[in-house]
This record gives C-alpha cells, structure tokens and sequence, in this order.
C-alpha cells in the first residue's frame, strides 16, 4: 500500500504541527519501515517547542544527533514568561466583564481600539503581543489556549496580514484539539480572506494559488471530521466550487482521491434541501479524473474510470478491492471504508441494473464480491430501494434477475413537447399586450396572476381561462 | 508593337532592304501577298521566326543562331524605327539604351541633358501623332529633371541666365500652343477623342498653366527674344565648368601632400583618407553622406571595409565595424534583400564586432553616450583607480536584430522547391548567426542590459522553437555552456517570463507551446495555454504573435492526435479548418479567394510568410483533422434519423466532403490524402472496418509523424471501435438482438471491449438497447415510429423552437437584460407543474453560458472540453 499512500504528498502543504498525527497514522498501520518513521517523526518534530515529545521521539529515533534538552525546556519557558508577560494588560481587560460589555456594544474596530487606548492604555504593541504569546503556545502544544488567544487577537486586531495568519493559527489549533465547528467557522473566514483579497499580499494569483492549495489541505481534517452528511456535502462543495476545482488540477491533483471518495460516500446520504443531485458530482468528477488522468491516479479514482469511462464491471470490481484497503490505511478516510465500499458496490450494480436486461445472480454477487446469499439480499434491498426507475424481478428458478424498463412511447414523447407549448405562447402574448400598453408592470402582474390561476391545469384548459384577467388588468 | 513586329518578320526576304517604316510594312504586304501561295511551305517557318522574336524582345543582347543572325539585327533596326513611328513608349526606352551606349563617356550631368533632349524629342513626335498620354508622361518627366537641374544648378556659381536651359522654354512654349489648338479642334469635332487621351491631354493643360506659372519670369525673357536668352545661357554655363575642374585638382593635391601612398577618389571627388590616422575623418565624411540620395552604397562598403584592414586600435575597429554592418545592411532598400555573400560578410563582421567586446571589457556600446569627439581617439582611462570605460555610440540589439530579419528576408526570396541547393545554403548559414545571437546575449547579460538581452533570447528562440532536438544540439555544440535542447527551450523560456514585456512573454509562451506539442507532451502544452489565458487576449496582439498563435495551436493539435485524444484534436483543429485559409492563417503562402488585396496589403502579407523550413505541413494537420473528423462524425450521423438533426453535424468541412462524394456517381480510387479518408469514411459507413482501416493506414502522409506505428495502432483500433459503434446505429434497427460474440468475430475486438462500448452506449441513451447477460446478447427495444408518428413529432419539436426564438426575440424586444432576468426567476420560481421542465431548462441554458464564460475569465484553467475548443477556434480566425 505504501505506493498510494499520500502522506508525503500532503505534508508540504500542511502545518508542521498538522502532519504529526498524520505520521502518528502511518506508524499505527505500519506500512513503512519503523525506524524510518521514527526519524522522521523526530525530525519534524525537532523545530517545535514541545520539548518532552521531542526528548521522547529523540530517544525512539536513536539518532547520534545529541541536544540539551533541560536547556532548551529552560529556554522555551524563560521565552513562554516572557510572552505571558507582555500580554498581560490585554488579558486582563479580557478577563475584565465590564470592558468585554463595552467592547462587545462598539461595533467596530477602530472605536475599539480607541476605546482600548484611551480607556485601558493599550496601545497596537500590546495587541500585537497577544498574536505572539498566541502562537507561541501553539508551538508548545497547547492548541485550546492558542486558539482562545488567537480568537482574541481576531477580535482587536487591525492588522490585515497579522489576522490572516491569526486565522490560519486559529484554524490550526482547532483542527488540533478537535474542535471541528469552531475550524469549519474558521475555514469559511478564510475562503472569504482569500477569495475577495483586498489585502496587498493575497491579491497576487500565485499567492492565491498557495493559500488555496494549503487551505483545501487544511479543511480535509474537519470535512472527514464532522461526521459523513454534514462533512462530506461540504467538501464537495467546497472542492468542487470552481476555483477550487483549478487549484485541485493546478497545484494538487492527488487531492482528487477525497474528492472521489467523498463523492462516492455521500452518494445516498440524506441530501441538505436545496443542493443538486449527487449523480451530477459523480458524472462530473469522472470527466475531471479522466482529464488528470496523466498526472494522477489511484486506485479510487481509477474505479470511477472503470465503472463510467470504460464501463468494465470486472476490472472496477478488483479496482475496488484494492481501492478498499486504500481507503482503509489512509488517515482521513480510514474511519469511512465501510461507507465507501457499501456505496460503490450500489455504483456498480446501479450501472449494472440499468444496462442489464436479464443478470444472472450469482455473478452479479461475484461482481460484487459477496456470497450468493448476500448478493440476493443485496439485490432484494435494491429493488426495495429503486431510485432508478427499474422494475426488478427476481426469478429464482433460473437464480437471475429481471429487469424491465419501461420505454417512451412516441405518443408519449410527442406529449412531452407539446407540453406547455400553448402556455408559453400565450405568455409572451401577454407581454407583448403589456409591453404595447407601455405598463409592464401591470403585464407582468397579469402574467403571474394566469400563471397561479392554472395551477394544477393542463396547459390547454389553463388558457382561455388564465387569460381573461391579464387582459382585463391591461385594459383597466 | 507585337503586330507590327510579326508583320515585319514576316518577310525574310525584304527584311534586310531598310530601316523606313513605310518602307518594311510596304514590303511586309508584298511579302504576305507573295505568300499567299507559298503560304503551306511557309507557315513553319514564320512559326519559328515568330518564336524567335520573342526571345528577341525578352532580351536584345541574346545571342542568335547562325541562320538568323543578320535577319535579327536586322529587324531590331525595323522595330526601332517602326517604334518611333507609331508606338512612342517602347522607341523611348530603346533610344535610351542606344544612347547609353555611345554616350558612356558623358558626365552625369551631361547624361542628364540628353535625357531631357530625348524626352523633348519624344514630346514632338508624340504631339505631332496626337498621343496625349506618351506626352503627357514625358513632359512629367522634363519637369522632373528640370526640378533636380535648378537644385544643382543653384548650388553652383553659374549665373542666374544660366538656369533654365532655352529648349526647356522652347518646349513650354510650343507645347501650350499645340495642347489649346488640340483643345479647341476637339470641341468642333466629329469623332470625340478617346477618353484616356481627353484626360491627359487636360492634365496636361492645368501642369502647364501651373509651371508657365512657376517660370514666368524667365519665360517672359525669353518669349522676349529666344536667340538672346540662348547665348546668355551658354555663356553662363560654359563659364564655370573650367573653373569647378581646377578646384578639383587643387583639393586632390592638397590631399595628395597630406598622404603621398596612396589614395582614393570618392564619389563626390573628395580624396579618402585610408590610413589608420585618417580613419576618423573618413568615417565621418561617409556618415555626412548616409541617407542622402546619389550616394553609392556600393562604395561605402568598400571604402569601410578597407577603413577597417587598415584600422589599427580596438577604438577605431569598433567605429569602423560600427559603421560597416550597418551599410552593409542598407546596401539595398530597394531589392527584396540584400546579396547573401553580403550578409555574410555583415555576420561576421558583427562577429566580430561582438568578439571585440566580449575581449575587451573597456569598450562598451551604448545608445546613450555622452558627447564626445568624432575624430579623437579614445582609450581607457584610469581616473581615481578606477577605469573608465570608453562607450561608443551604437545599438548592438537593433543591428542583430536587422542581421536576423535579413536573414528571414533571404530565405522568403529564396524558392525551396526551385532553388533548393541555394535555399540550404543559405539556410547553412543559421548555426553560424545562432552562435552570434548567444555570444551578443552573454555580451548583454555581462553588461546588465535586461532588455536587449531580453531580445536577443527571444531571437535566440525563434531559432530553436520550431527544430527537432538533433538540430537544436547541433546548434548547440557550437556555444560553450552547452544545454539539452529541452533544458535549453525550458531555460530560454522561463529567461523571458522573467522579464518584464508582456508581448515578448506572450511569444515566449507561445514557443513553449509549440516545442511541447512538436515533443509531444500535449498536456504540458494544453495546461501552459489555458493557464495563460492567451485565447482570450490574442485578437488584441500583433499579426505576427497571432500567426505563432495560429501555429502553436495547430502543433496542440497535432500532438493530440498523436497520443490518440480525438475528440481534443478534432475540437483543437476545427476552428482552424472551418475558415478554410489554413496556409494562409500558418502565413505560409498568400491565398485569398474572396477578396482581391491590393498589392501594398499583398506586400504586407508577403512579408509576413514564413521561410520555408519553418512551414508546418498542412497536408498532415489536414489529414489528422479530417481523420479525426471521421472517427467523430460517421458514428454520429448513423446516430441520427432526421434530416435536420444531420445538419446539426459539428464539423462542417467534413459534412461537405461527404455530401460531396454522396453526389459522385461514380468514385474512382483515391488519390490524394482526402480521398482516401472520404473513402475510408463510406467504408466506415457501410459498416466495412476493415476496408476503412486499410485505406486511413495506406496514407502516405503518416509517415511524416515520429511515431507513426504507434499512431496506426491508435487508429485501427479506434476504427475497429467506431465501427463497431456505427454498424450498431445503422443496423440496429433491423435486428431484435445480437450476439455478443458474434460482433466481437466480426469487429476482431474483444469481448469485454464489445461489452463496454455497448454498455456505454446503453448508458448515455445512445442505443435503446440493454445486454442479456444469462445468454450473451444485447436486445435491442427500438420502437418503430410511424410515418404520422414521426412528422408530428418533427411538427412538434420545430413548434417548440419557434416557440423558444418568439421568446428569444420577445426578451430582446423588451430590452434591458434586467428585465429578461426578472422574466426568467418568475418562471422558474412561478412555474410549476408541468412547467417547471422548461423553466429548468432555459436557466441551466442561460447559466451554462454564463456559467462557461466566467469560468474562462476566473480560472487558472476552464473547464477543458468545452473551453477549448469554443475559445480558441474565435480567436483563430481572429487573424
């Protein structure tokens, strides 16, 4: 497995604290050498300030290197009293409830800032001095309190550089301690920063391209968080907004397995009103994976290949076997195997179903690497579960299943278009009628009157009647 | 003129009896009416004569056989003397030439005279044969000459009387009075004179009254007493001449002291200095002559040239260099270009020009420099421990750049075809002037200069772009710092996106493009020209980046087919092909059938072309497109039933190939590349793959690919594919199910790839049809439709369109988009039931575009399939 596995693809693009646990992962599956891991668990590890951790990595990495490690504990809480220190006046008018309320009713920043200066003899300095301490416990491990400092920090500081690090610290902190909520607020902050750059340092497309790549990084540890729904809707819709979409093709297109995968999970979950079809995510990340295609694939988004370019259920069957295991020793998407394996098998015999006319049952089962038991159970679950507007019958004698599907008739394809032929026609009559009275207003009043009055109507029973108020508002 | 000229040679008896006109046609009758019997035995041998006048007119010098030497010569003196009589223009131009001939001794300003002389001699005889138009154009040419006269003659210290010559006057005059007595005999006349000689000879009226205007204070002294003006005149002008001659000889002597050696007489006399001393004066004098007319470039060069053998220090060499390649490139503005063993020349010595600088670090040429004296000579000097650098006047990117035009210039003046051993050798000369381009570029790059760097990467570039790596590394194995040609593209490339000017880093990109695509990397190419966004923005660029442009594309497309991605190289190329101006759009010839281009707009156009070698073959684009075409288009139009959904077909080219070899009633075989995929397509089309396959393999013009066989694996096999598609939409119909198997024998594919073309056609709704897996066979479930059927839902299907564009135009009507807006969320928001179908779909219509048009506009790179296409094809034609 360790040819697909992405970790060190990813890391360039993450937090030097971020990719910790995702090294963590990979000596949990162990599919990389111990010692290696080891290292390189050290390594990463070395330029923070979390000196246990490093003093306990040190010792499993057995590296010659040798470094005093109750100096540098001396020096990284001489550096942390420091830092306390100088943002002490802000944490207390923090801590202080009567300032918070007169802080909470200005509205904005600069009346803050005043407020905080004149008041509180607080200059920018001092504020500045929360972003420091702030990060500083970021670098110690100590994300909750980051995060809270950082949040502050937001709060008052003026600064749009400053805050737009501010917001990557905070999300970073909150990824770390869990908090996924506050690091999905947190991502929508950023995509508005870098979306609508107004600040001289984004604006630049390059820059752009960066902080976009690190951000789709970044959001993959809360969307595969927050729970299947919520947190895979998200994901694609966030990847699959355009600009997103060119960055995943531009910078990382390894970022596609997530996408696919997601794609494929929240393929029958409950849809949020209001967001199209999942069938239209799946047909469009396989015109995208095929167009990668020269500069990435894997076994995930070689299935989606298999099964919707090639149409060749045999090879996407054995696709998905190694695509199981894949999903299963990835760090995001370990927690979701179950759900990616049971959504593709509904893929498979979906497209199976709709090409097939007779299938025979135990190779339908076969296809879908279950028993013959389990395959007619499966299929009895699909047929109870059409979405597909397939008439399923399961012939046991023969052991196969039938499936028929009912075709347009030409008489009904011609009522299909003549359908609402006469309604639109007379729409525009109306508006030409209003339009020549020189009131649109009214015209259009008319219009949507008539167009309530047909309801439920056919499009012919609708009109003689629907008619006769517009006309008569028009002469009125 | 030709008549007469038979008539003439038509009798070789008489031929040799004068030189009167009269008298030669009188005899040329006789000889006709003598021939009239002879005429069998005789019209051979007129046919000969008649072959060899010809040969007479294109060039009197020609050298004749024995036999008809005398007969020649002979006719010559007639067709002379015949010219003076009846046809003006030509006799002018033979006088002219006889005369040049005695007269070869005459100064120029006696040559001058006798022009004017014969051209006053010419307007008598003209006006005495009432040709208006030969006088008319004569007199322009008196008036001319009288022109440059007065400016030389002012110069001079010849006295006022001496001026104007009297037979100039003399002609003014009598001219006036013949053009007003013409006039008046014309309105009392019968017959109307022939328009174009009514309108000279009124043109001439009003130049007349405009010059007598001009002279008419000289004229009226001499309408006063001719004889008198005439002496004075020839007083006046005999007076100096001695005196300008002993003026001569004074200043060649006085030179003749400065340097005893050896020295050399310039054009306007004045006596060359050619020693190293001398240098600087003689340079400055050839550079007061530049740019005006009369001078002798031929000279300049040489005296340069020797100014530089005997040029001693690097100062003077560089003066003198600087001043060489120059006029050695202005030698001809008015030939197409200038001499290849002059170019050569001028490259080598800009070599070493370039060498000079590159060894000595204390010269530098600048455009800017500050003043200095021409005719000292400098050197470096040392102030405060620091050297100071001597900087010459000069432009060193300008000179390349012209040296690399001319040599363009050479090559589009050279026929490849024709002269093919000429064209390579001047073509040999490239690997030389690349070396140089690279020696000024380190040159430039030493000195800071960013911007001619810049450009001389760029010429650098346009060197290599378009070659196959062999040649670039030939190229290359001249230069020091050697490079892999793709590391040398890329590291050239990136030189110029690093700099500064978007126009040189438009091309920049564009020859990146392009030597993607020639290596086939197709999706490198594909993503450096979405990412730059240059489709949208190449109307607005100049000509020549948008025929790179045009260039690069068509190579993008090429490199598709290729590596076998149809689709991409039929929507790459379709928008190319659709204008139908292929070449001209390659600027690789001047074709335009439409319009008729005046011949400055030609002359442009011709400029543009290309050299030869850097043609891309247009027969392969051609063939890759319509093969391409093909694989597309056949299976799509056995997909549909109706006429009209046929004529939907996206590539028009093809459809009117096809249609074109539907109306043949018989097709012989094929001949050209065309042919053959035409055929090839008919084959497809009756379901025949392997006919189909054998013509599109036996094309000759695949073997021009690098990978030919692995592009011929790619077609069969995708041939064998659309095949199998095309024969299911064609036969689909008359069968209730077919075997798998069976199709797999009979499309040699395998019966998995059978199965999952089938299968993807079931699920896109392209067959009505699904797979019987127990027995191996696909059912199709085509229902019939009846004739009544069928043209009501044709009836039907063009009610709602009519309907759409009603509601098209009716939204236009209404004007502002605002409102159309407006129109449309009421519809989909009021719409519902049986209405929302349509509400839905004019809003993912109108999205769509939208939608498609920002995604082009914002993104790193749009979506490809449908941007690419779209985008590109308009602009192409943009040209």
């Amino acid at each position: 497995m360790a040819e697909y596995d992405l970790t060190q693809k990813l890391i360039p693009h993450l937090d030097r604290h971020l990719a910790i646990p995702l090294l963590n992962h990979l000596s949990d599956i162990a599919i990389f050498p111990a010692e290696q891991l080891a290292k390189a668990q050290y390594d990463l590890v070395k330029g923070t300030n979390m000196v246990d951790y490093v003093e306990q990595l040190h010792e499993q990495a057995k590296t010659d290197e040798t470094r005093d490690f109750t100096r540098l504990r001396e020096k990284a809480t001489a550096r942390y009293q420091e830092l306390q220190e100088k943002a002490q006046p802000v944490m207390k008018v923090i801590e202080d409830p009567d300032a918070v309320a007169k802080l909470r009713s200005g509205v904005d920043k600069d009346k803050n800032l005043d407020l905080l200066r004149s008041e509180y003899n607080i200059d920018i300095d001092q504020i500045n001095a929360l972003y420091h301490f702030g990060q500083y416990q970021y670098t110690l491990g100590d994300y909750a309190r980051a995060a809270n400092f950082l949040y502050h920090f937001l709060i008052f500081s003026p600064s749009l550089d400053l805050n737009i690090s501010a917001h990557w610290g905070k999300l970073a902190s909150n990824i770390l301690s869990g908090e996924w909520e506050a690091a999905l607020v947190e991502i929508k902050d950023l995509r508005d920063a870098i979306d609508n750059p107004h600040g001289t340092a984004m604006a630049k497309p390059l820059a752009q391209l960066q902080a976009r790549t690190w951000l789709l990084h970044w959001s993959l540890f809360v969307f595969f968080n927050l729970g299947e729904g919520q947190g895979c809707q998200g994901l694609l819709d966030m990847f699959l907004s355009p600009a997103y979409l060119n960055t995943i093709q531009t910078s990382c297109p390894h970022l596609l397995r997530y996408l696919v995968a997601a794609a494929i999970i929240s393929r029958r979950a409950p849809k949020p009103a209001g967001t199209r079809g999942n069938r239209d995510h799946v047909k469009e990340l396989t015109k995208i994976v095929q167009m990668e295609e020269y500069q990435y694939s894997d076994p995930v988004t070689g299935f989606l290949k298999d099964l919707f370019v090639d149409f060749d259920l045999n090879q996407a069957q054995q696709r998905l076997s190694i695509a199981e295991s894949v999903v299963r020793s990835d760090f995001f998407l370990s927690g979701f195997a179950d759900e990616f394996v049971e959504n593709a098998r509904w893929l498979i015999s979906e497209v199976f179903c709709r090409i097939h006319r007779r299938i025979d049952i135990g190779q339908l089962s076969k296809t879908l690497n279950l028993s013959n038991e389990e395959g007619e159970k499966w299929i009895v679950n699909l047929i109870r579960d059409s979405r597909m507007g397939v008439e399923a019958k399961i012939d046991l004698k023969e052991n196969m299943l039938h499936i028929t599907r009912p075709h347009a008739t030409p008489t009904a394809t011609l009522i299909e278009t003549t359908r609402g032929l006469a309604f639109r026609s007379q729409a525009i009559q109306f508006a030409m009628q209003s339009t020549a009275g020189g009131e649109t207003q009214r015209g259009e009043r008319g219009e949507r009157g008539e167009r309530g009055e047909r309801g439920g109507r056919g499009g012919r029973g609708g009109r003689p009647r629907g008619g006769a108020p517009g006309r008569e508002e028009v002469a009125a | 003129m030709s008549f007469f000229a038979k008539l003439g040679s038509d009798d070789d008896s008489s031929s040799s009896s004068g030189s009167e006109s009269e008298e030669s046609i009188l005899s040329g009758d006789e000889g006709l009416a003598q021939d009239q019997k002879l005429a069998e035995a005789k019209k051979s041998k007129n046919k000969a004569s008649m072959f060899l006048r010809s040969d007479a007119e294109d060039s009197d010098e020609e050298s004749s056989d024995e036999e008809d030497e005398e007969e020649l010569t002979d006719s010559d003196d007639e067709r002379a003397a015949k010219g003076n009589k009846f046809l003006m223009g030509a006799d002018s131009t033979d006088e002219d030439e006889e005369e040049e001939d005695k007269t070869v001794v005459l100064s120029a300003k006696d040559k001058r005279f006798a022009e004017m002389e014969a051209a006053i001699h010419n307007i008598t005889n003209a006006v005495r044969n009432s040709d208006w138009v030969l006088a008319s154009s004569e007199l322009d040419k008196v008036f001319r000459f009288i022109q440059r006269h007065q400016v030389t003659v002012v110069a001079t210290t010849v006295s006022a009387a001496g001026h104007i010559p009297p037979r100039f006057l003399e002609i003014l005059v009598s001219l006036e009075k013949d053009v007003n007595d013409t006039l008046t005999a014309e309105k009392s006349a019968k017959k109307k004179m022939a328009p174009g000689k009514a309108k000279a000879l009124n043109g001439m009226k009003q130049t007349l009254k405009k010059k007598q205007k001009e002279f008419e204070a000289v004229l009226k002294i001499y309408l006063e007493d001719p004889a008198a003006y005439t002496s004075a005149y020839e007083t006046a002008n005999a007076a100096p001449a001695p005196k300008q001659s002993v003026k001569r000889a004074q200043a060649a002597q006085g030179d003749d002291e400065a340097n005893e050696d050896f020295m050399t007489i310039g054009k306007g006399g004045k006596a060359l200095n050619l020693t190293p001393e001398g240098v600087f004066k003689t340079l400055r004098d050839i550079f007061e002559q530049r740019g005006r007319k009369n001078t002798d470039r031929a000279e300049t060069i040489k005296i340069l040239s020797k100014l530089l053998e005997v040029s001693e220090t690097t100062y003077q060499k560089l003066r003198v260099l600087l001043a060489l390649v120059p006029a050695r490139l202005d030698y001809s503005q008015n030939l197409a270009h200038i001499p290849h063993e002059s170019w050569v020349q001028g490259r080598s010595e800009l070599d070493q020009l370039i060498t000079l600088l590159l060894q000595n670090e204390d010269y530098v040429v600048q455009e800017t420099v500050g003043e200095y004296d021409d005719l000292v000579e400098r050197e470096p000097t040392a102030v405060n421990g620091k050297k100071e650098r001597v900087a010459v006047a000069g432009s060193l990117i300008s000179l390349l750049e012209s040296l690399d035009n001319e040599f363009t210039k050479t090559l589009q003046h050279t026929d490849a075809h024709e002269k093919g051993s000429d064209y390579i050798e001047r073509l040999r000369e490239e690997t030389p002037l690349y070396t140089l381009i690279v020696k000024a570029q380190s040159l430039f790059e030493r000195e800071n200069l960013s911007d001619s760097s810049a450009r001389a990467v760029m010429r650098r570039l346009e060197h290599v772009y378009a070659k196959p790596n062999i040649i670039i590394d030939h190229f290359e194995s001249k230069v020091t710092d050697k490079r892999s040609a793709d590391a040398l593209i890329h590291d050239l490339c990136v030189h110029i996106y690093g700099s500064d000017a978007p126009v040189l880093r438009a091309r920049a990109i564009l020859f990146h493009i392009y030597n993607h695509a020639t290596h086939g990397r197709y999706h490198q190419a594909r993503d450096l020209l979405l990412m730059s966004h240059l489709q949208d923005t190449i109307q607005h660029a100049d000509v020549t980046t948008q025929i790179l442009y045009n260039r690069a594309i068509m190579q993008l497309g090429l490199a598709a087919f290729k590596l076998g991605y149809i689709t991409e190289c039929q929507t790459i190329l379709a928008d190319m092909f659709a204008t139908q101006r292929q070449k001209e759009l390659l600027a690789q010839s001047v074709q335009r059938f439409q319009q008729q281009l005046s011949p400055e707009q030609e002359l442009i156009e011709k400029r543009r072309l290309l050299p030869f070698h850097m043609h891309m073959n247009v027969e392969l684009l051609e063939a890759a497109y319509l093969t391409s075409c093909m694989l597309i288009e056949v299976p799509l139009l056995a997909s549909v039933d109706t006429e009209e959904q046929r004529r939907r077909v996206t590539s028009k080219v093809f459809k009117r190939l096809l249609d074109l070899a539907d109306r043949q009633a018989f097709m012989g075989p094929p001949e050209n590349t065309r042919d053959h995929i035409i055929k090839a397509s008919k084959a497809l089309q009756a379901g025949e793959w392997e006919k189909a396959r054998d013509l599109i393999l036996s094309i000759k013009i695949w073997s021009l690919l690098d990978n030919v066989d692995e592009v011929k694996d790619i077609l069969s096999k995708k041939i064998q594919e659309e095949g199998l598609r095309t024969y299911l939409f064609t036969y689909s119909s008359y069968y209730a199910s077919l075997s798998l198997s069976h199709l797999s024998t009979t499309f040699s594919l395998p019966q998995q790839t059978v199965t999952s073309i089938i299968s993807r056609m079931i699920y896109t709704d392209e067959l009505p049809a699904s797979l019987d897996q127990i027995d191996g066979v696909v059912i199709f479930h085509r229902i019939e439709q009846s004739e009544v059927q069928r043209l009501a839902q044709q009836l039907a299907e063009k009610t709602a369109s009519l309907l759409d564009q009603n509601e098209k135009n009716l939204d236009l009507k209404l004007g502002s988009a605002n409102q159309g807006q407006e129109r449309d969320g009421q519809r989909t928001t009021g719409a519902g039931g049986q209405e929302g179908n349509r509400g839905n779909n004019t809003e993912r219509r109108g999205g769509g575009n939208r939608g498609s048009y920002r995604g082009r506009g914002g993104r790193g790179r749009g979506g490809f399939n449908a941007g690419l296409g779209s985008t590109m094809g308009r602009r192409v034609a943009a040209q």
